[in-house]
């Protein structure tokens, strides 16, 4: 008889790593995740060249590292099913954990590995590993291949942590996968970014910047609002609302917050981002709807830092410590939930006014503690109230104007229904009820179709404007560069002649700059953000209009004076819509020019304040309304233009009602021309 | 007006066919052409009344042209024949008897569908005698959209009229229209006799219906034992005519033919020359202002007895030496 | 710097635009072709403005067919050529060629002997479509151009557009093609009689060689 043992072929180190893991993402990630057990507070992944093969890939982290019996019987030993998940590591973290098969495949992604770790429990000595994959192709067993585990003293013992490098990666790394990889590093990190117990890791990518941003940034920025809260060391607060680029949307002093005088708690400033995770807001925009839902899931709710340092269990997943869920059941369209929404109560409690339980499951539930939570109610009761009474400013205009026969087909409806008897009435009204609100829901999402088509739709028309005006630059461009050819053939560069070649080149560069402005425009029209509901300034927007035209109107000889209220008047709304109201309005001033003879051309654009809305005024002096009744020109297809549309004027009128306004027209106005008068509710000034 | 001699014209319409005779009583043109090509010719030769046109056969193009010379209203015209009513209910055949009712000269216009052998000699205007060769009664009767004694579809190129022009009991020329295989057949069954020293070969040497153009094109040579055929083109074009199989049939067939194109395909030139040419016969040709032509508007001078065709072969030659580096008619033929 | 075309002596050549580049390439291209350019910056204000002065300042013009969008004139290209062939005055016009354009140049197509595509205006082609104008005045006609009295019909009429549109065919000229013009083009007191299948005579030049270049003139109602 011999001893003899079970061994494994090379190959097996493919089957088991690359085959069983074809992710590359999947594989670094796990060597992120065991950075994570280990405690790091920050793990740096760099990808280094990797968009071609040849690049590097480094992790590297500041956790515990490893001692030599850790490697040899840990890092190296692959396969076995990681230690019981409720065993806690140093710093309180579930570990994540693995076999070690991910990162088996990860590591053989490089022609070499190399590992030097720092370890925590001995910091006198490091320790590298080099392994070099191609020893492996040319051996029959895994057995075969020696590794040579160098031990030295250290210098710096002050740091630990371990750093992985990866060389001489053979296939490049796809832009989805660094985007997969980017998804799961978010998922692993602090959001909040808690530099003492959070999970710290950055991605470098030089050829992936917007990824890498995205690391940084998070997922704040797909908040539809942004509640923040200030009580300063008086107990007084203050709050504002602001949407995703942080515009004001709504402000409140202590009275509006709070009936009692102050609060009785310590310093404090409350952070909370509100999403809408619907399908319909989340349709033009690049993050996708189920990844903020799981980053939501994972780290929603409202986490409490005191004095920095943040206190479970608030905010971890399935801790509702502001009943936030509780409201939400019965306010769905206007409460946030803890699925729903991110946030953070930050105290500076330097009188130690709360104080921990003794079994570090919270903070003794006495007056400090229950004003804080008073403040978020407060604020939360407040925030509900603003969205409800901007949506409300909408919504009047949109009952008032409900049709005659849904009204009386509805009073017909409640009629019959009280006239049954008692018991099926009630069932039937709720049912009704029911029904009504499933309808109400599926009038807004249509309603949202169509602003976007809307918005597109105006998008097409200063498209087609634009597309027509740029014929001339064009064919001025071809014209001139065929000038140059001729020239050029008949020997008058040769000639030196300078003047010949220089001008029909500084048309050629004008003409091409006037290209430029005329799709810029039309470009901006269309950007997603454009669409996305927030503060709508008014008098930016109106600046920002008038500049896109700014090349054009002067091509057309055609001068625009602007005239601004005092204040700066906005409402809640898109850009986009408020942009087309504006931008077809000019469109219809330009095209009427062209039916009068030449003179002098005026647009006057104006805005005033008349209580609670804005009016803007756009006049010309062109020919006024001619050709068409007054009372038709809002009809769709309507148009005194050989080759018009006939949609502007209705796209107008609909996107104006949209923002809860109302539009109307002077035939002959303040210049002789037409004058249209659109006024919106305003939010503030 | 300029003296003129008796002259048989195979004008350089571009894509279509005109032949206009002057002869010592009349002016008799076969087919009008497409466009002005027609008009302008008469302009030009000094021409205010067209005593005959005979239109080979009835379709579109055709008749397009017919209604363009009467609508002019500048020449008077005393005989029209068509030699069907395939269009006859179509709009522009109404185009046509409108123009034929309102256009200022047509009061007196004799206009008759009907031109088959039994026509022969009736258009005589002078010395020359017209004879018609085809259609014969039986499928001059039956028409386009019908069949043959064979059962053959007839097309209105089937029913095309051939008209064979004879001076002093020697023939000068052989017009064919579109004639195509079934109208071929038929002609060739009737045991007319076809020969003549110029032929207009059919369809501007197009593709004769579904027929093997290399077979069609030995039988008819065959039958006419022409010294010259004339292909009728317009330079370009969908089809670029005359075909290479035809081109290359007929100079199988006959080794010394003259083969002549009014306007120079593009597959015999990539360019038309730089310069006017100097061979072209001084009348109205449709490719003179592009120098298109190769041959330009072919002329056949009836008052002397040789009957010589101009441009002549070696005028003609030269420019094709100079300006055709593909000729179709100098290809070798192995 | 001059050239006698057709025995007619042209030194200065204006250029009718409404953009100041398009005005100074097409001096550009003046100049190359040995002749004076003489820019006009507007603006016009009446019809009889432009041709006025323009023909008093120069011996011929190369005009374009869009001078309202930059406030420069109240009239088309089209027809200020027209005016100016009226007065023997040579002109050619510029055009971009497009559908719209083609129509409200039809109508004055007569007397526009020739027509540039807006990035075609080289010193050959001016020369060409000055001299081609020349001749016309002496009543030479190059066959594309010459008139010809003939007859057209009504294929279709739509009258739902803005300017009514009317699809004619000229069988004499192509019969399976409908060429497009407006109810406009023809005299009011026809107007009534234009409806499918009626016919008029007409002076067309019957040897264009794209619908384009036609044009119809003195159109007459004979009944049916």
């Amino acid at each position: 008889m011999s001893k003899v043992h079970l061994r494994f072929a090379t190959d097996i180190l493919r089957r088991f790593g690359e085959e069983l893991n074809p992710n590359p993402d999947q594989g670094i990630l796990e060597l992120v995740k065991n950075a994570y057990d280990a405690d790091a507070r920050h793990c740096t992944i760099e990808l280094i060249s990797t968009g071609a093969p040849g690049g590097t890939i480094t992790v590297s982290d500041d956790g515990d590292g490893m001692e030599e019996s850790d490697i040899e019987d840990g890092w190296l030993v692959l396969g076995r099913s990681p230690k019981i998940a409720t065993e806690r590591t140093r710093l309180g973290r579930i570990p994540a954990g693995n076999k070690g098969l991910g990162r088996l495949a990860a590591l053989r992604m490089g022609k070499t590995t190399s590992l030097i770790t720092y370890p925590r429990n001995d910091p006198q000595r490091e320790y590298q590993l080099l392994i070099d994959w191609t020893k492996f192709a040319a051996a029959d067993v895994v057995e075969d291949v020696p590794l040579n585990l160098i031990s030295r003293s250290r210098t710096n013992q002050l740091h630990h942590g371990s750093l992985i490098t990866i060389a001489d990666v053979a296939i490049p790394l796809t832009r989805t996968e660094v985007k997969r990889l980017a998804r799961g590093i978010l998922l692993l990190a602090d959001p909040f970014g808690d530099e003492q117990s959070g999970f710290h890791p950055v991605l470098k990518a030089p050829e992936f910047k917007d990824l890498e941003r995205l690391v940084q940034a998070k997922y704040f920025n797909d908040a539809e609002f942004h509640l923040r809260v200030d009580v300063d060391a008086n107990g007084h607060a203050s709050a504002v609302v602001t949407d995703y680029r942080g515009q004001a949307l709504f402000g409140a002093d202590h009275k509006e917050l709070s009936s009692e005088p102050i609060y009785r708690c310590p310093p404090a400033e409350f952070d909370l981002w509100v999403f809408i995770l619907s399908n319909t807001t989340f349709s033009s925009r690049p993050t996708s709807i189920e990844e903020v839902r799981t980053w939501l899931r994972e780290f929603g709710g409202v986490h409490l830092y005191l004095n920095g340092l943040r206190v479970a269990p608030y905010g971890n997943p399935g801790n509702d410590w502001l009943d936030m869920n509780l409201h939400r059941v019965q306010h769905p369209e206007l409460r946030p939930g803890t699925n729903t929404s991110i946030g953070r109560f930050s105290v500076t409690d330097l009188d130690n006014k709360l104080r921990q339980k003794t079994d570090r499951s919270g903070i003794v539930e006495d007056e400090a503690f229950n004003e804080l939570k008073r403040i978020a109610q407060d604020a939360l009761k407040w925030m509900a109230r603003e969205r409800l009474r901007a949506r409300e400013i909408t919504r009047t205009k949109e009952r008032t104007e409900a049709p005659k026969d849904v009204e009386q087909a509805k009073e017909n409806l409640e009629k019959v229904v009280n006239s049954l008897p008692t018991r099926s009435r009630t069932r039937v009204k709720k049912q009704l009820d029911q029904y009504e609100r499933v309808r109400q829901k599926e009038t807004q999402v249509l309603r949202k179709e169509v602003q976007l088509y809307r918005t597109l739709g105006t998008a097409g028309i200063t498209a087609s404007v634009f597309a027509h005006e740029s014929r001339n630059p064009i064919r001025l461009i071809i014209h001139n560069a065929k000038l140059l050819i001729r020239r050029a053939k008949d020997g008058l560069f040769k000639r030196k002649d300078v003047a010949a070649l220089e001008q029909p080149l500084e048309r050629v560069l004008r003409q091409g700059q006037t290209l430029q402005s005329f799709t810029h425009l039309t470009l901006t029209l269309i950007d997603h953000d454009k669409r996305r509901i927030g503060k709508v300034d008014v008098h930016e927007r109106v600046k920002g209009v008038l500049q896109a035209f700014d090349s054009l109107a002067k091509e057309r000889k055609v001068q625009v004076i602007p005239n601004y209220a005092p204040g700066s008047p906005y409402f809640r709304g898109s850009d986009a819509a408020f942009e087309s109201i504006l931008t077809n309005l000019i469109v219809n001033s330009l095209k009427a020019f062209e039916l009068v003879p030449p003179g002098p051309r005026t647009i006057a654009v104006s805005t005033e304040l008349i209580g609670e809305t804005v009016a803007i005024r756009v006049a010309d002096n062109g020919p006024g309304i001619q050709g068409i009744a007054v009372k038709n020109i809002w009809l769709p297809g309507e148009t005194t233009y050989a080759n018009g549309t006939g949609l502007g004027l209705t796209i107008v009128q609909d996107s104006v009602r949209d923002l809860g306004g109302s539009v109307d027209v002077i035939p002959k106005g303040a210049l002789g021309g037409a004058e249209f008068v659109v006024e919106i509710p305003i939010l503030g000034a | 007006m300029r003296p003129i001699d008796s002259t048989l014209s195979i004008v350089d319409v571009g894509h279509g066919n005109c032949a206009v005779l002057v002869d010592t009583a009349g002016v008799v043109v076969i087919d009008a052409g497409p466009g002005t090509a027609l008009l302008e010719f008469l302009e030009q030769e000094g021409i205010a009344k067209v005593d005959v046109v005979l239109i080979s056969h009835a379709d579109k193009d055709h008749i397009g042209g017919l209604v363009a010379l009467i609508s002019s209203q500048r020449y008077e015209v005393d005989v029209i024949r068509i030699n069907s009513d395939a269009l006859k209910d179509s709009k522009l055949w109404d185009d046509l008897l409108f123009s034929l009712n309102k256009a200022f000269f047509a009061g007196a216009v004799q206009f008759n569908v009907s031109l088959t052998v039994a026509d022969s000699g009736r258009f005589d205007r002078g010395d020359v005698h017209i004879e018609i060769l085809a259609p014969d009664l039986y499928i001059a009767g039956r028409g386009p959209g019908s069949t043959d004694r064979d059962g053959r579809r007839l097309t209105s190129n089937s029913v095309s009229a051939v008209i064979r022009l004879i001076k002093d009991q020697t023939p000068i020329a052989l017009l064919t229209g579109d004639l195509d295989e079934v109208g071929l057949d038929n002609l060739i069954n009737n045991n007319l006799d076809c020969r003549a020293p110029v032929l207009v070969f059919p369809h501007h040497g197009g593709r004769p219906g579904m027929a093997d153009t290399t077979a069609f094109t030995k039988r008819l040579v065959d039958l006419v034992q022409p010294e010259t055929v004339i292909f009728s083109v317009r330079r370009g074009g969908q089809n670029n005519n005359p075909r290479p199989d035809i081109v290359r049939a007929v100079r199988e067939s006959l080794p010394n033919v003259r083969v002549a194109c009014t306007q120079l395909s593009k597959r015999c030139a990539a360019n038309v020359p730089a310069n006017q040419p100097t061979h072209l016969v001084d009348k109205y040709a449709d490719g003179r202002q592009t120098n298109g032509c190769c041959g330009g508007t072919f002329v056949i001078n009836l008052s002397e007895d040789n009957r010589p065709l101009f441009p002549v072969l070696q005028d003609h030659a030269e420019f094709i030496h100079a300006n055709a580096e593909t000729a179709l008619c100098e290809e070798p033929l192995n | 710097m001059a050239l006698v075309l057709s025995g007619t002596n042209i030194e200065r050549v204006g250029v009718v635009d409404d953009s100041e580049d398009t005005r100074d390439t097409i001096s550009d291209e003046l100049q190359d072709a040995q002749l004076e350019p003489a820019p006009f910056d507007g603006p016009f204000g009446t019809l009889n403005d432009l041709i006025g002065t323009v023909a008093a300042a120069a011996d011929a013009v190369v005009c374009d067919h869009h001078l309202s969008p930059r406030n420069y004139a109240p009239c088309t290209g089209a027809e200020a050529v027209a005016n100016w062939y009226a007065n023997r005055f040579p002109a050619v016009l510029v055009t971009r060629y497009e559908k719209a354009e083609i129509e409200e140049i039809r109508k004055f197509r007569r007397s526009i002997p020739s027509l540039i595509p807006s990035d075609e205006a080289n010193p050959d082609t001016i020369v060409k479509g000055l001299q081609t104008c020349i001749e016309e005045f002496k009543g030479l006609f190059i066959p594309p151009r010459k008139p010809w009295p003939n007859m057209f019909r009504v294929d279709d009429i739509d009258v739902n557009a803005n300017p009514v549109q009317v699809y004619v065919v000229v069988p004499g000229w192509q019969p399976s093609e409908a060429i497009r013009l407006t109810l406009d083009m023809f005299p009011e007191a026809l107007r009534e009689h234009v409806k499918p299948d009626e016919r008029f005579f007409a002076v067309m030049n019957m040897g264009a060689e794209t619908q384009e270049d036609l044009y119809f003139d003195n159109i007459e109602y004979r009944g049916k």
